[in-house]
């Protein structure tokens, strides 16, 4: 079920009703509709991984009330350990098992063995990343002793299954989440409007930009070696404009999905595009999944303490396994590590925690030193964005190979004027609502209801007359 | 809550209103030169043309597949051919012409295979096209089953009404016109043109629909009430996607014989080589329509119909 889907149009209100109109706001009642909607959202997918994500949350339900009711650190090792192995051993087997197989038989035929291992077809159930470290936050929460264990199942499965973050995050945190499942939750007007918004938004995002670029930027890298250079670099771009409005749209409508339902998740993008360098990038890209790495991996690795050498270390440790968690293809692996690269000198000058804030925060438009810093910011990202979207080493490789030639200064083979149009529409959207929490937040605090509703209206006018043929979002398969 | 669920019900109803009043806006200048609005002429011809009359009922396979000069000279019988797209459903086709039958015509109906599978004898956006921009008294035809497929199509023919290319820099299609037509409904704006590259169909997927059999049926009883007969025949498909649906096939031909229908040659028959094929698997070249009539009125002869 897409969240752009008619399904998911006649599921949500549904779902919001009876969550709403449970006798006397019943807590318990509420919670439980919550689960069933989020079960029956999750088998539409496909109904058989549902047992795969029951065994999930039991595991780590489980061995988290192991892990608080150990007396000696050495079962809270254990049982920790366990949850841990048995949660990357199913994300290792459903996502990495082929990649690991033919990457071990591809060394052996460099050092002259042959060797014939056979892959597996095996379907990457959705979501299992997102949840997979859903979970994993969880029990090492439990174990440093950061949050208490809950004990109420069906409050700590819907934490996990919580359908506008099942299957592509925000990858959520106990301490933010459980405490909002675990108490009575009263219907807020002002969130609820906020929520419908940022859905709308989202849509906007997702239907207009996202799958309009894609038409483009698909027919580019499937047929790269046809196109000149500077028509790949138009690809790149669109691209770019793709995932981000493919995501960051995902990620609006789930978090204002959860709004309807009085619920507040965690802010997943903050105008990374507006970025005016590689570390600021990344504390506005995916902000969920950054956080978790910074909290789950650099700072255990020992983070920015211990010198040089291991802030280096850790860096480049944690943007190659960010990339390895994309998808098993070294693709992904480059474009971490390529990620990695670009913020070293940044590390290293100790220039990472320059720009904390939006830009131009107390301007409407940037100084020009700004407006090249963004520029620069934003086309190492889309040289990035090159290898994420490759199909292999070899396609990146030769389609940044035929960016560099002399067709660069040739007019690109594609050049449609609406998608132009839009794109500029929505940068300058974004541009406006770029201190809120999403692009159009501050229609809800500057404007009257007529100028709104016309707003609203002319953007769900905009979604039909430019709606893109319809993709899966990308980071479902992630 | 109660004063959100209110906002949003007015907020509803504001786009339902916007949305009915786009529905009902003027035909668009590009729509009105849509193939959709030959209907206009092919009910002039089933009103006009006098008897012995021969009806033929179908999708574009008909309308581009069928030479009705040919059967006229072949059959001394006065061919009206209605077909239009097979997107208006056989439904539709069947409740629009039944009113239109005379004594002692001859009916023929040729439905594409896919009409037998999954929703298509209901209608698509043609349909939808059909009723608000050539018929609007036509939507009382419309059965539940009907509307409902139709709803997908609301919102984009709401908002084609908006669309600039709608009003200007469209041009018309040499072929999906209404001027593509001749004297008797064939198509034959394509006849003079070079074949066109294109994709077979992949094998039919859908579940089997078991309401086209018993619509037809329906149909036959009360074309026979009306003193006129029913046959059916089987497309002229082209030979790479039959052989794709060779299965389905089968099984539209084998229905077709347990129900009872007199049925005009066999599938095999009608399947049409390659280089006879216009531009989609259902489209004829010329070449193709007229060894598809050919076939027809051999097949028509043997039953004795002329």
């Amino acid at each position: 079920m897409l969240f752009n889907s008619l399904a998911f149009a006649v599921f949500l209100p549904i779902v919001f009703m009876l969550y709403w109109l449970a006798p006397r706001g019943n807590l318990k009642l509420q919670n439980v509709i919550l689960l069933l909607s989020s079960y029956f959202f999750y088998a539409c997918w496909d109904w058989r991984f549902l047992f795969l994500l029951v065994f999930s949350t039991l595991l780590d339900y489980y061995t988290g009330l192991r892990i608080y009711t150990s007396q000696d650190k050495k079962s809270k090792k254990y049982w920790l350990w366990l949850s841990i192995c048995i949660n990357l051993g199913f994300l290792g087997i459903f996502k990495y098992y082929n990649f690991f197989i033919d990457s071990f038989a591809d060394g052996l035929s460099l050092l002259g063995f042959s060797a014939n291992f056979s892959s597996l077809q095996v379907i990457v159930p959705v979501g299992i990343s997102f949840y997979t470290f859903h979970g994993l936050s969880y029990v090492i929460d439990l174990y440093n002793d950061r949050i208490k264990p809950e004990r109420n199942f069906i409050i700590y499965s819907v934490f996990v299954s919580f359908f506008p973050l099942l299957v592509a995050g925000p990858i959520e945190r106990a301490s933010h989440l459980l405490p909002q499942i675990q108490n009575k939750r009263e219907f807020d007007y002002t969130k609820a409007v906020d929520g419908l918004r940022q859905i709308l938004w989202g849509l906007f995002k997702k239907i207009v930009i996202a799958d309009n670029c894609a038409k483009f930027a698909d027919t580019i890298f499937n047929n790269s070696s046809e196109y000149s250079g500077s028509t790949l670099v138009l690809g790149a771009i669109f691209f770019a404009f793709q995932i981000y409005c493919d995501f960051s749209g995902y990620s609006d409508i789930a978090l204002g999905t959860a709004r309807l339902f009085g619920i507040e998740l965690l802010r997943n993008f903050a105008f990374p595009y507006f970025s005016r360098d590689i570390a600021e990038f990344w504390r506005r890209w995916h902000i969920s999944l950054s956080s978790w790495f910074r909290d789950y991996l650099y700072i255990p690795l020992g983070g920015s303490k211990g010198g040089t050498w291991m802030k280096v270390r850790n860096t480049l440790i944690i943007f190659i396994v960010s990339g390895f968690w994309h998808g098993a293809n070294w693709t992904f692996i480059v474009w971490g590590f390529l990620n990695a690269l670009y913020i070293m000198p940044l590390i290293l000058f100790e220039t990472n925690r320059t720009n904390l804030d939006i830009v131009a925060k107390d301007a409407s438009l940037p100084t020009m030193k700004e407006l090249l810093s963004i520029l620069l910011t934003f086309s190492l990202t889309v040289f990035a964005w090159i290898f994420f979207r490759s199909e292999s080493l070899t396609h990146a490789m030769t389609y940044i190979s035929g960016i560099f030639s002399k067709s660069l200064f040739t007019v690109p083979a594609f050049r449609p004027l609406y998608l132009f149009v839009l794109i500029v529409l929505f940068v300058i959207t974004e541009w406006i609502g770029r201190k809120d929490q999403y692009a159009i937040q501050f229609l809800g605090h500057r404007y009257n209801r007529p100028i709104r509703w016309i707003v609203y209206t002319g953007i769900l006018l905009v979604i039909g007359l430019f709606k893109g043929e319809s993709h899966q979002f990308i980071y479902f398969q992630f | 809550m109660r004063k959100f669920l209110l906002e949003l019900m007015l907020f509803s109803l504001f786009l339902l209103l916007l949305i009915s009043i786009s529905i009902l806006l003027p035909t668009t200048p590009r729509a009105a030169n849509s193939l959709l609005f030959a209907k206009n002429q092919k009910d002039s011809l089933l009103q006009h043309v006098k008897g012995p009359r021969i009806i033929f009922i179908g999708g574009s396979n008909l309308s581009f597949g069928l030479n009705s000069q040919l059967i006229k000279d072949s059959l001394d019988l006065n061919p009206i051919n209605t077909a239009i797209h097979v997107g208006l459903g056989f439904q539709y086709m069947i409740d629009d012409i039944l009113p239109y039958i005379q004594e002692r015509d001859i009916v023929i109906v040729a439905p594409e295979y896919q009409c037998f599978y999954g929703e298509l004898m209901y209608g698509q956006e043609e349909l939808f096209r059909t009723i608000f921009d050539v018929e609007l008294k036509d939507i009382r035809k419309l059965k539940t089953k009907q509307i409902v497929n139709l709803l997908p199509y609301v919102l984009p023919y709401a908002f084609s009404k908006f669309k600039p290319s709608e009003y200007y820099g469209f041009k018309q299609s040499d072929v999906y016109s209404v001027n593509s037509f001749n004297q008797y409904g064939d198509v034959y704006a394509h006849w003079g043109l070079p074949r066109t590259n294109f994709s077979s169909f992949s094998t039919i997927t859908e579940p089997f629909n078991h309401e086209l059999i018993p619509l037809l049926k329906g149909f036959k009883e009360a074309v026979e009430a009306k003193k006129a007969v029913v046959y059916v025949t089987f497309p002229g498909y082209q030979a790479a996607s039959f052989d794709r649906s060779i299965a389905q096939i089968d099984k539209v031909e084998s229905k077709l014989k347990k129900e009872g229908f007199s049925l005009l040659g066999t599938p095999k028959r009608y399947k049409i080589p390659d280089t006879m094929m216009f531009n989609t698997p259902y489209h004829l070249s010329k070449e193709g329509v007229d060894y598809r009539t050919q076939l027809l009125i051999e097949d028509i002869r043997t039953r004795g119909l002329n």
